[in-house]
């Protein structure tokens, strides 16, 4: 009698610290269950309308698009598709803060965004064709790309159609457990505990760590080969590619600003895009500014490491004046 | 292996059950208890264990010293001198042998070269406990333990092994001898204080440690006021981590039937540097007060022999600290201040609750700006953070969110226990431990609560103590 009590008491505190956990959770952070995409356009998307708040890195709390995307609101018809990693997702600012938003402010055109956690820049060229099937933008596909020395066996793998696509949606008790708010963030924290107890690093973009090094003869052939696939994607559409590269920043014991970027391979991305007719934008001189006159970096928030993690709002206002100029200016 | 870590945790529990089973039989069979000492002694080595053989190599070694040197140590100041000589060669053969080697090799300008050895994790702690044994033995506080055992459970207790508190043999070994074991109602006591302690290390300064280490490495790249913001974070950090890791210490010796003392009594309310001292680390403060500072004389030889005890002591705890220049030169700043403080105590003729909170504010201060030494990888770096701090200068300008709500949980948690202890006329402000009736559901659900915070909020980057360095 007495252990059934204590069970039932221990039952209902640990029911009403669900419920208390939860709350603070649809606050604090919070994400709808993946669900599949229209058609391989991405690996998944959020479920329609669904809810999306972030105070860990950034601050917002935003609502998707009835296509599961985060944007505004849905177009007819689409001028312009902006693919992309996390930080075109951008769930740490207000979707009025986004690239995608301020193309939309800046241009004539209808400016869509499909950017998930994730989808790199390698799986934007893997699935470019089908993103162009289900949105049919009629003049540009914008890939964003946080990183100009791809894997090379990344770049193959797209070449001979065998890249296999991150498992993205929910399904079974992991679409489930995503229903109680508070489960699937405590979850992932202490699965970061026990990972960070094994070993004390802390994640972020190298642009060395994996790279195969091979001569740069063979190494711009398959870049060559890889960047000509969306080329092919996009024959006969009308459609103008745009590839905009941002790089990762961190400041240097002076002050000083540093890009981590290979400059030989930054050099062979730029001269294949010239090649192929792809046009290529590169922030690095546009945070370089940014930094110089007015002290703000493209990346970071005011709850993370400065210049480290996700672009920030200012990081997508810049690269939305540049795009806005070279579509502009081209038109 | 860490109090903070995952790992230990569940260790931890796992053990935590093996205890509590035994409890259930302890009542028929008294040889339970010190079963149960054994196990602890044994989980203790496991603990040394998991971060290297080595360590528990060197624990051992100094505990046989110890309980050898410790039987014939009574009244007999030749044996005591050894022991005293043995225990600080060991700790400044692991512990300064490459710094000394480093400085003499700067000062006479040839290339340094650093010898490959190991810092033994918690060794400036047991060593401490260490001397403290032997020279209460000299001093007949309490006779010489007879039981190997205890004294090998005194050494590496793994609650306090890591970063303290140095819990005295007078404190220690009764509690050993009267061992209760795993008591439910010190459970519910003990699980609380190591939650409160969790959040202070995993929320609130590993947070904190992120944006300090950003500032303290690139200081000119950042406006006057994110500088001065970094300053008052690294206060905080530096309070939650060590403070946090002493609610953990205490906490899960609590659970495993111990009780240790408070390591810290709201240390940023000192109405001046020695009353700063007596609020923070309170096992070492007291440590150097009983074993350095009245053994040179203390306040007992005259004004000036008074200041120079205390810059020795505060220089020589600055060295404790850490085998660097800077942490000396913090030492010897904070003795300068003490001094300061204590000529300002000595001839201030004024009182009253205003002047109180003026000399609380100075007192954090001038702590701040010393804990700048302290933090800093050079004195090039420290100056360029004062610099930061005193010129008007642009720069990145990052209002840095956990900061805000670092000082907001201080100030809250410090008027509650401030108001709780002159409340219950309580010396110590125990009100800080958010202690509550676990039999009850609310209570329950709120401590539930605050478990999921915890993790919820805790920042699983790089989580070591600053303090398990030294």
């Amino acid at each position: 009698m007495k252990i059934t009590r204590i069970c039932l008491r221990f039952i209902t505190a640990s029911l009403i610290a669900i419920l208390l956990l939860s709350m603070f959770s649809m606050l604090y952070k919070h994400t709808s269950p993946h669900v599949e995409p229209i058609a391989n356009e991405t690996f998944y998307r959020w479920e329609a309308g669904s809810f999306t708040s972030t105070m860990e890195e950034g601050f917002a709390w935003i609502n998707m698009d009835e296509n599961g995307y985060n944007n505004l609101k849905c177009f007819d018809s689409i001028d312009v598709l902006l693919m992309g990693s996390s930080h075109m997702k951008a769930i740490q600012i207000s979707t009025e803060d986004t690239v995608a938003s301020k193309l939309n402010e800046f241009l004539p055109y209808s400016t869509y965004n499909i950017g998930i956690s994730g989808h790199s820049f390698i799986h934007c060229v893997n699935n470019l064709k089908s993103a162009i099937e289900v949105f049919k933008p009629s003049k540009y596909v914008i890939i964003e790309t946080y990183n100009v020395s791809p894997e090379l066996d990344e770049m193959n793998a797209v070449i001979g159609g065998q890249l296999v696509p991150n498992d993205g949606s929910d399904s079974g008790i992991k679409r489930l457990i995503q229903y109680v708010p508070a489960a699937k963030p405590i979850l992932n924290q202490v699965l970061e505990w026990a990972n960070s107890s094994s070993k004390n690093s802390v994640g972020g973009y190298s642009e060395t760590d994996n790279i195969t090094i091979l001569s740069d003869q063979k190494r711009q052939l398959v870049l060559y080969s890889f960047l000509s696939i969306i080329c092919d994607d996009v024959e006969g559409t009308g459609i103008t590619p745009i590839i905009m590269y941002h790089p990762s920043e961190t400041l240097s014991e002076d002050g000083s600003v540093q890009y981590k970027t290979n400059a030989d391979d930054l050099k062979m991305f730029a001269k294949t895009c010239e090649d192929l007719g792809i046009i290529f934008v590169d922030m690095t001189p546009d945070f370089e500014k940014m930094y110089e006159e007015e002290h703000i970096l493209a990346h970071g928030f005011i709850n993370t490491a400065v210049g480290t993690g996700h672009l920030n709002k200012y990081g997508h206002k810049a690269i939305a004046e540049r795009l806005a100029k070279v579509i502009g200016g081209e038109n | 292996m860490t109090l903070n870590s995952f790992h230990f945790v569940v260790y931890f529990v796992a053990f935590v059950v093996v205890l509590a089973l035994l409890q259930l039989v302890r009542r028929k069979y008294e040889v339970v208890g010190k079963v149960q000492l054994i196990l602890l002694l044994l989980f203790s080595y496991f603990f040394i264990y998991k971060s290297s053989w080595k360590f528990c190599v060197c624990v051992f070694a100094y505990t046989c010293f110890v309980y050898v040197v410790g039987l014939f140590a009574k009244k007999n100041k030749v044996v005591l001198t050894i022991g005293i000589i043995a225990s600080i060669l060991m700790l400044g053969y692991f512990k300064y042998t490459n710094f000394f080697i480093s400085e003499f090799g700067r000062l006479f300008g040839s290339d340094t070269v650093t010898i490959n050895i190991i810092l033994p994790l918690g060794i400036s702690f047991y060593t401490f406990s260490g001397l403290a044994y032997l020279i209460d033995i000299y001093r007949e506080t309490y006779p010489a333990e007879k039981n190997f055992l205890n004294v090998a459970l005194y050494i590496s207790f793994f609650a306090k092994i890591t970063a303290g508190p140095i819990v005295r043999g007078k404190d220690f070994f009764p509690q050993v001898k009267k061992y209760r074991g795993v008591e439910l109602s010190a459970f519910a006591v003990g699980i609380q204080i190591f939650v409160f302690g969790l959040f202070k290390k995993i929320v609130l300064a590993d947070h904190l440690g992120v944006f300090v280490d950003d500032v303290f490495f690139a200081p000119t790249a950042y406006n006057t006021a994110t500088v001065i913001m970094a300053v008052i974070s690294y206060s905080l950090q530096i309070y939650f981590d060590f403070s946090g890791y002493s609610d953990m210490a205490i906490g899960v010796a609590k659970i495993v039937g111990f009780d240790f003392k408070p390591n810290f009594n709201l240390p940023y309310i000192a109405k001046g540097m020695s009353d700063f001292w007596k609020r923070w680390h309170i096992s070492l403060s007291s440590w150097f007060q009983d074993y350095l500072y009245i053994p040179l004389g203390g306040s007992r030889k005259g004004e000036l022999r008074t200041y120079i005890n205390l810059i020795i002591v505060m220089a020589v705890s600055g060295l404790w600290h850490g085998a660097g220049i800077t942490f000396i030169v913090w030492g010897v700043l904070h003795g300068i201040a003490s001094c300061i403080s204590r000529v300002i105590t000595k001839s201030g003729k004024a009182v009253g609750k205003g002047i109180d909170v003026l000399r609380t504010i100075a007192t954090y201060i001038v702590v701040a700006l010393l804990w700048v030494v302290f933090r800093a990888s050079d004195f090039t770096n420290a100056w360029n953070v004062w610099k930061g701090m005193f010129t008007i200068h642009d720069g990145i300008f990052q209002p840095y969110t956990w900061s805000f709500f670092a000082i907001a949980c201080l100030l809250v948690s410090t008027i509650m226990a401030v108001v709780r202890a002159k409340k219950n006329g309580e010396k110590f402000a125990n009100g800080y431990y958010p202690i509550l009736d676990l039999s009850k559901v609310i209570p329950l659900a709120i401590f539930f609560t605050f478990c999921g915070l915890t993790v919820l909020l805790g920042y699983f980057g790089n989580t070591a103590f600053i303090y398990g360095r030294f």
